[in-house]
């Protein structure tokens, strides 16, 4: 019973964690992997085609893997006189670099829609939002919550394989030279 | 007369079972490598691109019912069967015109693959002599890197650019069939399994059970094994799986500078099996892999956790020396407790029924824990790191508490004693 109650408790604290995180900075990821997809990609799931074409022209008669470098940073919803004061707009840093080397940056605009969030602008780049490879912040963490969880998984792990192993008898040693 | 099987034999066979399981290496990386060319090529979207490796996986577990037919048939009869159906899986694949052909011949070539891994390392166990084995296993378990390797290489050599794109790494599929086609008339079934069928001619022991192996002698054995095979798996298939995405999109590496890292991770990585197979024939198979797990755990978290490329690079070379090194110790602990009779379907369930399960199931606990969009830690590195702790803790405690010592194992006794 006490190893069922283990397995509840920590089921009980992980599965709420689960649900509910649409992270802006994703959407942006997944818009920019699925425009270096070549034809195969479908970057109008996310963002309109103009933008599309301004991170990558002709993106959709291009060989996949033409951005060489993808990398999005922590973003944060952000109060500028281009943007509307509506919390529902996220401000999400990117770089991308091309296969032969020309290198694109910026800001990407996103607005909230009953579906999730959608890339509608992309700005120049600002000082207080960038990538981490350029001493901007990671887009998410494990807390010191999650590295307990963790240990507490691996403790429960090692008593689930206790109880398997209590059910099939003793040790019978192998025969040695 | 009984068949030589010297030291120049077992070179030999050595040289035939490692050319097969390059190529088992070869496989696993071609898709993740090419699925986007396919996709482009033969149209798909990003949904089936997920899919398409899914399923094709999944023909691993299938395999399970064909490797485990080797104490049955015969270990060198099912080894031609794997490599004759593997190269017509191949084949089929570059021959493809759909994504669905394409996924079907696949699913069909792993079949073959996984069960001849099972097979190849039963046959090293059962052909070396047993201060040898652990360099055995080894070399053998250093070529599924090493046909990685080759996949990095051939495409940095511009094979993707030839006229037949993404088939062309296909094709090269053929080269083991061709191999083992001019040698197999020198390669003999294993003396042990001949001696255990010719010894058992009123067949009193179960050579075809699938159940066989979870026999009550058996039982306490495999299973442990069966459940250190799967905790390891789930963190070494979702770190190999998850490296290249996270040196990419979290630190901000070139995809051509990851592949660049990768190959030569990959090629320290492969002395990682080499060295574990000598230690284990000197230390013991479970002192060694304590070793070797523990340093995997602890570079394993490091590498996940490091967002500087330059610093990256000797990580991620110690995290695969250990890492992938201590397979060489695990194919042992799958065939070595387990008498000749139903040693192959032993390992066909630590491989089959036990690692690929782990393997499907860890890329996708990360990928659903570190989604930059909707997971709840939002970070891969970070997820991966706390993978490590949760499935190698355990497989830690199961080796240290559960696992015997197989050093110096004496088939012909084990033989015996069940007749």
């Amino acid at each position: 019973m006490k190893r069922l109650a283990v397995v509840v408790v920590l089921a009980a604290v992980l599965l709420p964690a689960c649900g509910g995180t649409d992270r802006p900075e994703g959407v942006v990821e997944r818009w920019l992997i699925s425009l270096n997809q070549g034809s195969a990609g479908q970057p109008q799931k996310y963002a309109p085609e103009r933008l599309s074409q301004r991170i990558l022209p002709n993106w959709a008669s291009r060989d996949p893997g033409n951005l060489d470098v993808i990398e999005v940073g922590r973003g944060r919803t952000y109060l500028t006189t281009q943007v509307s004061l509506d919390p529902e707009h996220a401000l999400v840093p990117y770089r991308v670099k091309m296969v032969n080397g020309p290198v694109g940056s910026g800001i990407v605009i996103l607005h909230k829609r009953p579906a999730g969030w959608r890339v509608f602008a992309l700005e120049p780049s600002a000082a207080n939002l960038s990538v981490p490879s350029k001493g901007g912040q990671r887009i998410g963490r494990a807390s010191p919550g999650v590295w307990l969880i963790g240990l507490g998984v691996a403790v429960a792990l090692i008593l689930v394989s206790i109880g398997l192993m209590s059910t099939v008898g003793r040790e019978r040693p192998v025969p040695a030279r | 007369m009984a068949p030589e099987r010297g030291p120049a034999y077992r070179r030999k066979l050595l040289r035939l079972l490692a050319t097969a399981t390059f190529f088992n290496g070869y496989d696993a990386f071609v898709l993740p490598f090419v699925l986007s060319l396919v996709l482009a090529d033969l149209g798909g979207t990003e949904a089936q691109a997920g899919l398409i490796p899914f399923i094709t996986t999944s023909g691993s577990i299938v395999a399970f019912f064909l490797a485990a037919q080797a104490d049955r048939i015969g270990r060198k009869r099912l080894l031609l069967i794997t490599i004759v159906g593997y190269t017509a899986g191949t084949i089929l694949t570059a021959l493809s015109v759909s994504l669905v052909m394409l996924t079907a011949s696949q699913f069909v070539a792993q079949i073959f693959l996984g069960a001849e891994w099972a097979v190849a390392i039963t046959i090293v166990v059962e052909e070396f002599p047993s201060n040898d084995r652990g360099r055995g296993l080894g070399i053998l378990a250093a070529m599924l890197t090493l046909g990685g390797i080759l996949v990095g290489i051939l495409a940095f050599a511009g094979l993707g650019n030839s006229p037949i794109k993404w088939r062309a790494f296909y094709l090269v599929g053929i080269v083991p069939l061709v191999i083992v086609g001019l040698a197999r008339r020198g390669m003999h079934e294993t003396e042990r399994y001949a001696a255990v069928r010719a010894g058992d001619p009123l067949g009193a022991l179960d050579h075809t059970s699938l159940g066989e192996p979870w026999r009550a002698e058996f039982r306490r054995n495999l299973l442990a094994v069966g459940l250190l095979h799967f905790f390891r798996f789930i963190s070494l298939a979702a770190a190999v799986f998850w490296w290249p995405y996270f040196a990419q999109q979290e630190v901000g590496m070139s995809v051509s500078l990851s592949g660049l890292y990768l190959a030569l991770a990959g090629a320290v990585g492969a002395a990682g099996f080499v060295v574990a197979g000598k230690l284990m024939d000197r230390w013991g198979r479970r002192p060694t892999f304590l070793v070797y797990t523990s340093c995997s755990a602890l570079f394993g978290v490091a590498l996940f956790q490091i967002h500087s490329a330059v610093v990256m690079l000797p990580f991620l070379c110690l995290a695969i020396f250990f890492g992938l090194g201590s397979g060489c110790m695990t194919s042992a602990f799958a065939t070595e407790f387990f008498p000749t009779y139903v040693r192959s379907r032993a390992a066909a369930w630590a491989r089959n029924a036990f690692e690929i399960p782990g393997g499907m199931l860890g890329p996708l606990i990360v990928g659903l824990l570190g989604d930059h969009r909707s997971g709840p830690i939002g970070s891969i590195g970070d997820s991966m790191s706390v993978v490590f702790v949760v499935t190698l803790l355990p497989v830690l405690f199961i080796a240290w508490r559960y696992v015997g010592e197989t050093k110096g194992v004496d088939f012909v006794s084990m033989d015996e004693a069940r007749r």
